[in-house]
């Protein structure tokens, strides 16, 4: 009954548009129409989602495919580049919740298991996926007819990009289940760190790509820029987190809208300057909780209870972003590629894990944790796209297709190894419900 | 007064101030505009029960609808009567009509009211005051659409007002059945809110107001729905974070204009002629009602204005075309009506014997 009246709504809105298109063609119009129906529609394949014990962001991931300008239309291309704005502003409350979830004295406690598997995955991972894929793709070369300098540079790519992992996924599978424990904090503090490496080895490693394809000089004054970027974001997010948190001590009124302004402005500098918007609403979340535990933690506490509409809002739109297509067109290649990332997460998780003294949660369950990837591969895509003319779209297709399984197959094993580890407290506690009225 | 501080901090913010708001973040804003428009005419909508609309009185009834039509038709004849186009005499009136109760309930909260005759007769305007003032912007908002501007003979603003209620009772029906048998504060919150930028956007691709069809959408909900108190509780909820919202977008997006003193005048000497003579016929149609009320010039205290004529102000600004000047007029009038309005209130009060803090 339900899902024949999202039908019905579905139909409202395409009818709308048609008719409206040839009076009143409004984009604003057109964008909300399709936000309304990528809302209603991720919320309810959220509820399906969990009836067949699969994790709700799964749901709105799948639906923001299906509803997408990839698959249906219900959201065209135009209207995604409107709803831009709505993406950042999820986002920016996600990376928000994430820094505050990452508190100091988390950091103490469990600095030599985060440091060892941050090293670890770094290294391992890349090194993993780099020689195994040099070794595959001399024997079947699925890249195409490509000189070694260019295999060379392709590799290195792909490894670099099966470093990185999705924050924004890891955080809301936590905030869902309401998890805490080892094994939930340890793998949050890899993803934040590993979220900081990621960039600047990408930049190394691009800047390498590009001299061995163009027979150049290495020139790493990038390498510079990048980590002078990065430096002035955590210390806008800083700042930022700092007036945040003075803000809910001294004023306290109309939170939720200077939580919304402080994102605002963050996705505003990232799109106006090359600041990380990501970054800048992590080190604020982070200072904010960290230097105002109870006025500002409170708060970010208050924001993962009602982190729905964020979730629907941002997954959906993440899913919309998903194409489809290329994954059917390299789905083999991509599917290798996934597997040799899975084994490599898997192997340098859990060796760095019980060197560091980790208990038996990290070292069994932990990896499941890092298989997911979303915004930040595919931006490293697009920029590898651009980048290296030729060679460079071909790798991008690979990483499409592949952050499309991550993405999809990530949240499912990070819930399972969540309840697996007995780290979920909401689903133990059971649904709250508002009282009757 | 507290709403007007956000359009000053808007204006602050905006490309006449600290310049924040550059003219494309302005642009992509328009969606949160008409989202937040909606939003504000879905927490008018909810407000609209019928229960307790049927537990009235017949005169009581008529009192309600009668006295802001009262006050809001002088303005639109005289609105038309200075050459102002038809969309935004009406909606001038449809401003002039919303009468807020906030510093009546702000009075009460700090003195001892006794709630007799008057006090009661202006509570009851109050809440009506709401009612015709939407849907006589409705039917501005049909004569301002481009649908009944479009060349070669328009649809008839009549039926475009007829969609606007069809395409807000459609959400609210949908969002019924979608809301059945959901509890959790936060699931209701975000089905709401799909559901409003629904309404937003058939109503912006369709060349209509969100304002009207949002607020059908309310009325549908909260008389339809098996739990109307959840419901309004979140419509509340984002209230004011939209409106502020709201305020300040359209502070940071003024150009600045010419000051409109019709404008001004009308909403503010022709307004306050018009309440007191809506007072003298309320307290006739009361007296005929054997209840006792003999209040010089009550009908003053139905001047203060707050939350929906602000909301008003941003749709008009934001859906209809000849604007300019409107804004600054409006916030002055606005200002001048609470100043005078809560001054007036706390006189007759007074004289009336209601107000007994003193004593």
């Amino acid at each position: 009954m339900r899902w024949a009246l999202f039908l019905v709504l579905a139909a409202f809105s395409w009818t709308a548009r048609y008719l409206g298109g040839t009076v009143a063609d409004d984009p604003a119009g057109s964008a909300l129409l399709a936000l309304g129906c990528l809302i209603i529609g991720g919320v309810m394949s959220g509820e399906l989602a969990v009836r067949l014990r699969l994790p709700k962001i799964t749901g709105y991931l799948v639906f923001g495919m299906i509803a997408g300008p990839h698959a249906v239309g219900l959201e065209t291309f135009r209207d995604a580049s409107l709803l831009r704005l709505f993406e950042d502003l999820a986002l920016g409350l996600i990376a928000l919740t994430a820094g505050g979830e990452f508190r100091l004295a988390v950091i103490r406690r469990r600095l030599r298991p985060l440091l060892a598997i941050t090293v670890a995955h770094t290294a391992g991972i890349f090194l993993i996926v780099a020689g195994t894929l040099w070794t595959l793709l001399t024997i079947v070369p699925f890249l195409g007819p490509v000189s070694q300098t260019e295999l060379l540079a392709g590799v290195a790519l792909l490894a670099v990009i099966a470093v990185a992992v999705s924050p924004a996924t890891t955080i809301a599978v936590i905030t869902d289940l309401g998890a805490r424990g080892e094994m939930v904090e340890t793998v949050l503090g890899v993803t934040i760190l590993k979220d900081l490496v990621i960039i600047l080895l990408f930049t190394v490693v691009s800047a390498l790509a590009l001299s061995w394809v163009g027979n150049n000089a290495v020139d790493l004054g990038d390498l510079r820029h990048v980590a002078v970027e990065m430096g002035v974001s955590m210390l806008i997010g800083a700042t930022l987190g700092a007036m945040l948190g003075l803000y809910f001590l001294k004023v306290g009124r109309l939170a939720p809208l200077a939580v919304l302004l402080l994102a605002l402005a963050s996705a505003e500098l990232g799109r106006g300057s090359s600041v990380d918007h990501l970054l800048i609403c992590m080190a604020a979340g982070f200072t904010a909780r960290n230097l105002f535990p109870h006025a500002a933690g409170n708060f970010i506490g208050a924001l993962e209870q009602s982190s729905t509409p964020i979730y629907v809002i941002f997954f959906a739109l993440v899913g919309a972003g998903l194409d489809l297509g290329i994954l059917a067109a390299v789905w083999l290649p991509a599917m290798v590629y996934v597997g040799m990332r899975v084994f490599a997460i898997q192997l340098t998780t859990r060796l760095p894990a019980m060197a560091a003294g980790s208990g038996w949660r990290v070292v069994r369950y932990g990896w499941m944790g890092f298989v997911a990837q979303a915004g930040l591969s595919l931006g490293l895509a697009a920029r590898m796209q651009r980048e290296l003319p030729g060679i460079g779209a071909t790798i991008a297709a690979l990483v499409v297709a592949a952050v499309v399984i991550n993405q999809l197959a990530g949240p499912v094993l990070w819930e399972r190894a969540i309840v697996a580890a007995g780290e979920d407290r909401k689903k133990r506690a059971g649904p709250k419900a508002s009282p009757p009225s | 007064m507290e709403g007007i501080s956000f359009l000053v901090v808007g204006l602050a913010l905006g490309g006449r101030g600290l310049g924040l708001f550059p003219d494309d973040l302005l642009v992509s804003m328009r969606v949160v505009v008409l989202f937040g428009l909606a939003w504000i005419g879905l927490v008018f909508g909810v407000q609209v029960e019928l229960r307790i609309v049927r537990r009235l009185l017949p005169w009581q009834r008529w009192a309600g609808w009668l006295t802001p039509t009262a006050v809001g038709l002088p303005m639109i004849l005289g609105a038309l009567m200075a050459g102002l186009p038809t969309a935004l005499s009406l909606g001038l009136g449809a401003l002039a009509m919303a009468v807020s109760p906030s510093p009546l309930e702000g009075l009460a909260r700090g003195r001892s009211i006794r709630d007799r005759s008057a006090v009661r007769l202006l509570k009851l305007v109050m809440a009506f005051a709401g009612l015709p003032a939407v849907i006589v912007f409705a039917v501005a908002a049909a004569f301002a659409s481009p649908l009944a501007a479009a060349s070669g003979g328009g649809i008839p603003a009549s039926q475009l007002v007829i969609v606007t209620a069809a395409v807000g009772t459609l959400v609210g029906y949908a969002l019924v059945v979608l809301a059945r048998g959901v509890r959790e504060h936060i699931r209701l919150l975000t089905l709401a809110g799909g559901s409003m930028c629904l309404v937003a956007g058939a109503a912006a691709v369709l060349g209509l107001s969100a304002l009207p069809a949002a607020a059908c959408a309310g009325a549908v909900l909260v008389n339809r729905s098996v739990f109307p108190n959840r419901m309004l509780r979140v419509a509340h909820s984002l209230e004011r974070p939209m409106l502020v919202a709201l305020l300040v977008l359209v502070g940071a997006s003024w150009k600045g204009a010419s000051f409109s003193l019709i404008t001004f005048v009308l909403l503010t000497v022709v307004r306050a002629i018009a309440a007191w003579v809506a007072g003298e016929f309320l307290q006739r149609i009361a007296r005929s009602r054997r209840v006792a009320s003999r209040t010089p010039a009550l009908g003053l205290g139905l001047l203060p204005q707050g939350e929906l004529a602000l909301g008003l102000l941003v749709a008009i600004i934001s859906f209809f075309p000849d604007t300019s000047g409107i804004l600054e007029a409006v916030v002055a009038a606005i200002i001048v009506n609470n100043v005078v309005g809560a001054w007036w209130m706390r006189r007759w009060l007074a004289g009336t014997g209601e107000d007994v803090s003193g004593s």
